[in-house]
């Protein structure tokens, strides 16, 4: 044999084929992908869906368009591998992310899969939800946190295998409050959560507990009861517990309505503070006028009516959806469109207190404005407060200063702002319909009863000396009263331009759609930010 | 068919009770009204039903979340 002689190619020692291409690779993933999506087992999964559940795969596929989720992550878990280094054994992580769209818009979901160790976060691989938090603020788009499962800490148990305790550090939190004023976040609560999932679900601009499904609680029934008195995880942390408590905006009847509600939730609103609330579709006539709104308020003014109804009537036909109907209910908050432009409703309920603010009505005040002044939503208040509520049990709660918070957030908001006064506006609160040093766009039913005491419960004090001296008080009484009252028309307050314009209540709706109009290019997208408040 | 207990949403005085033991309801019908604020607040039932037991008279404060009625329903 020549040295010189070139080595032919057949020549080398024998050697395996190399592949034409990636098929062998490529059907791995695919088999690594179909193990992940068969989530926790089929025996899991069973009992997931006899408990009337759904699996989080399920539930992703409902809430999004159909066929837009693109999983990222979708091979992560805990695998086994045999003595071949062949894949043997693969446990899903359970916290699924990725990208999809609700209307053609794209959003970010991010679920937790119960099937799969409870929910227990120490099985969900932290970085997939940081990364979730991370990719709706950096992409600007609206996040829906699906939770199903308990805190962060997972098990006592845990020590074990690592030998050593650690400093609790919420995973991704900086991302998570950045959220909030950045990108509309949706938490549906659809299974017991407790701790730090606790503390995700309420972390929204909308948050539900599935009613019967969905659970919260700091600690469970079992240690809460372990301290002396037995509790029920319904009565602990069931849906309307926490609908009433405040802690969340809403309960859903079941899975679907979830999802609808948080579809529909994102509907009015832009897909980050950077954009602006989009006009939707409406075939309801700007100019509808409702001949009822003008016999609704009874003119007994300890009469109430529903306030709903009046709702209903001026916004967009079937367009009000309601925030927090069951706390702080002297006040009714909403998102609704007016000639089709979304809008923040405010609209005081005379069955609760008259309409006048508790602490708890305060403070949804509050966390509806701040949510209109984030994204951009033009404000309408349907005004009926007699004041800050009074009495012992409303001073313990430090009622004034949640309602001077309250007004704050009424003088810092900045979004254009319409009040409407269909009934009473007195005092303190009365005052805060609206900041009265913008351009006071504000219309008044001709039922407009307005002051800084309301008459009925100043005459004893403004006359007292009066009153004692006399030998009749009720006769002088009501005749102090037909006096007061002769100069109460609203009329004698437009006269001096002290109210700049009534109308008859079935014009609102034509008023509201026109202001709407008007407002819609005066939205300024961008951060937003309130400054210290009481 | 299950008692069902009507609650106040408003602390305030009973000032009228609209009901009688016995009486047929329908859902969103007045039970009790309670002054409040200066007005009479009315107590709802959220059910139709019939009048189990009245918890308040005329004059009695109550406070809020106080079981009202008594609904079978």
């Amino acid at each position: 044999m020549s040295t010189s002689k070139p080595e032919t190619p057949a020549a080398q020692p024998a050697q395996p084929a190399e592949p034409q291409d990636w098929s062998s690779e490529i059907a791995e993933l695919r088999r690594r992908q179909a193990a992940a999506r068969e989530m926790g087992g089929a025996d899991k999964v069973r009992i997931q869906k006899e408990k009337g559940k759904w699996t989080v795969r399920e539930r992703v596929d409902a809430l999004l368009d159909p066929g837009s989720f693109r999983e990222i992550g979708s091979i992560t878990g805990m695998a086994d591998y045999g003595p071949d280094g062949e894949l043997a054994a693969f446990t899903p992580a359970n916290s699924i992310f990725g990208r999809g769209r609700i209307d053609a818009r794209p959003v970010v979901v991010a679920g937790d899969d119960f099937t799969v160790r409870g929910g227990a976060s120490d099985a969900a691989i932290h970085e997939k939800q940081v990364q979730a938090e991370q990719m709706a603020n950096e992409l600007r788009l609206p996040i829906v946190r699906l939770i199903d499962g308990t805190g962060g800490g997972g098990s006592v148990k845990q020590l074990e295998t690592t030998g050593h305790t650690y400093i609790p550090a919420n995973p991704g939190w900086n991302w998570v409050t950045a959220n909030l004023s950045t990108v509309p976040v949706v938490c549906l609560g659809l299974g017991p959560v407790a701790g730090l999932g606790a503390a995700r679900l309420v972390s929204g601009h909308y948050t539900l507990l599935l009613r019967e499904q969905g659970f919260m609680f700091a600690a469970g029934p079992a240690i809460v009861s372990a301290l002396g008195r037995p509790v029920t995880k319904e009565d602990l942390g069931g849906a309307m517990v926490h609908a009433r408590s405040g802690a969340v905006d809403d309960i859903a009847e079941d899975e679907a309505d979830a999802f609808a509600k948080a579809r529909r939730f994102l509907s009015y609103l832009p897909s980050s503070v950077d954009g602006l609330p989009e006009r939707g579709e409406t075939t309801d006539p700007v100019d509808r006028c409702d001949d009822a709104l003008d016999a609704i308020v009874p003119h007994d003014r300890r009469r109430v009516y529903d306030m709903r109804k009046i709702v209903r009537a001026v916004v967009d036909r079937d367009s009000f959806f309601e925030l927090g109907r069951y706390w702080g209910k002297a006040s009714i908050t909403g998102l609704a469109r007016l000639d089709g432009w979304p809008v923040a409703i405010v609209a005081s309920d005379p069955m609760i207190y008259g309409g006048g603010w508790t602490a708890d009505t305060a403070d949804k005040l509050n966390r509806f404005i701040e949510l209109a002044e984030t994204f951009h939503l033009p404000v309408v208040h349907l005004v009926d407060i007699p004041g800050v509520v009074i009495g012992i049990e409303a001073e313990k709660a430090g009622t004034i200063r949640h309602a001077a918070r309250a007004l704050a957030s009424v003088y810092q908001a900045s979004v254009p702002w319409c009040s409407v006064i269909v009934r009473k506006a007195f005092g303190v609160a009365g005052a805060g319909m609206t900041n009265h040093t913008r351009f006071r766009y504000r219309y008044a039913w001709p039922s407009g009863d307005w002051g800084s005491l309301p008459i009925e419960g100043g005459i004893e004090a403004a006359y007292k000396a009066q009153l004692e001296a006399s030998d009749d008080p009720a006769a002088l009484r009501a005749e102090i009263e037909g006096r007061l009252n002769a100069v109460r028309s609203p009329f004698r307050t437009a006269e001096k331009f002290g109210v700049e314009e009534i109308i008859a209540p079935r014009e609102t709706r034509p008023l509201l759609c026109e202001f709407a109009n008007l407002a819609a290019p005066l939205r300024r997208p961008g951060p937003t930010g309130f400054g210290f408040r009481p | 068919m299950a008692v069902r207990r009507i609650t106040a949403e408003v602390a305030g005085a009973v000032s009228e009770v609209v009901v009688v033991l016995g009486q047929a309801v329908a859902a969103e019908d007045t039970v009790v009204f309670i002054e409040c604020m200066k007005m009479q607040l009315p107590v709802v039932s959220p059910w139709a039903g019939t009048v189990r037991a009245i918890h308040v008279e005329p004059g009695a404060l109550v406070e809020e979340g106080q079981v009202i009625v008594d609904l079978e329903a």
